[in-house]
């Protein structure tokens, strides 16, 4: 699902203007899309922000290494995962008081906080099918 | 083993109201401009998960994604009715933010041929708005519930992850009764 969302965001800037019209539609709800605030591809912006493209390729890497080193084991992420938030919610905090932030910046910070978004969720599900797994046994 | 013992009634009473409020703010014409990077979604989500917490003994991950995706859907809906509404007053938010982009642009130097293409692109865009048939603007509002839906997910389970709360083995529960 990630790698698809990578496709969706770089892709339709290679293709068609429609397509690409269809690919920022999509993430228009999740992201504020300024061309000032987005990476260029094929002279266009990207269909979302630096900090979003972060968010998406730092959970895209984080699955690729959790895949290829802990298979089959479930993630646990801890409480200090949430550090890993701390430079976005920090870069957030400071807007209202007009300091702002390089595009590497942002996507590092966006990067950082995406990393772990993805393990909660695995061990959340995995969490999810043990509990129907175990009511199903106290079925039968 | 963690198990969730919290009954869907509990889900539902928490998750519903703080999904409403959400869904309120991020539909409102100008207040939703303040939705920037999903913070209504995201503060909904771990809002709603917040509260849940308070009332019960336990809390897990699947608490908070639960109570999450039902906030996401509450708010999901609910913005996308008051797209709606708005659209039939003629309002077309869309159209509106278009527009105040092209203000701005206006004002920022850019690359010009980046310049040129971004015009091109929000005049589209333009176009697209204000020739939206019903197809589109349900098809926005089915990406909007999803989208909104796996956003709160997300502030659900960042705020269970903070709020965890572990089941007491029984014997423990039996000391502490009698």
């Amino acid at each position: 699902m990630y790698l698809a969302t990578i496709g969706l965001i770089f892709l339709p800037c290679l293709l068609t203007d429609s397509l690409y019209q269809q690919a920022r539609s999509l993430f228009q709800f999740v992201c504020h899309q300024f061309p000032e605030r987005s990476f260029y591809l094929n002279n266009r912006p990207l269909p979302v922000c630096h900090r979003c493209l972060g968010v998406y390729l730092g959970g895209c890497v984080a699955l690729l290494v959790y895949g290829l080193t802990r298979r089959g084991q479930a993630p646990q992420v801890g409480k200090t995962a949430l550090l890993f938030c701390l430079p976005l919610v920090a870069q957030v905090a400071l807007k209202p008081f007009f300091i702002d932030f390089s595009p590497a910046l942002r996507f590092y910070s966006g990067y950082l906080a995406g990393m772990f978004i993805p393990l909660l969720l695995i061990e959340a599900l995995l969490e999810l099918t043990n509990q129907r797994g175990h009511k199903k046994e106290d079925h039968t | 083993m963690n198990e969730t013992r919290l009954a869907k009634d509990a889900y539902v009473k928490t998750a519903v109201p703080v999904g409403i409020v959400a869904g309120l703010l991020s539909g409102l014409p100008f207040i939703n401009m303040l939705n920037c990077c999903c913070f209504y979604y995201l503060g909904g989500g771990f809002l709603a998960v917040f509260l849940l917490s308070r009332r019960s003994d336990i809390m897990t991950l699947v608490d908070g994604l639960l109570c999450g995706v039902i906030t996401g859907f509450a708010t999901g809906v609910v913005a996308s009715l008051l797209n709606g509404i708005s659209l039939m007053l003629g309002f077309n938010q869309g159209l509106y933010a278009v527009k105040t982009m092209m203000k701005l642009y206006e004002k920022i130097e850019l690359p010009p041929e980046a310049a040129v293409k971004i015009n091109e692109q929000l005049a589209e865009q333009m176009e697209n708005l204000q020739n939206m048939t019903v197809a589109d603007v349900l098809k926005n509002s089915l990406i909007a519930i999803v989208s909104a839906i796996v956003v709160c997910a997300i502030g659900g389970l960042i705020a269970a992850l903070i709020f965890k709360k572990e089941a007491k083995p029984q014997a423990e529960n039996e000391q502490s009764g009698s």
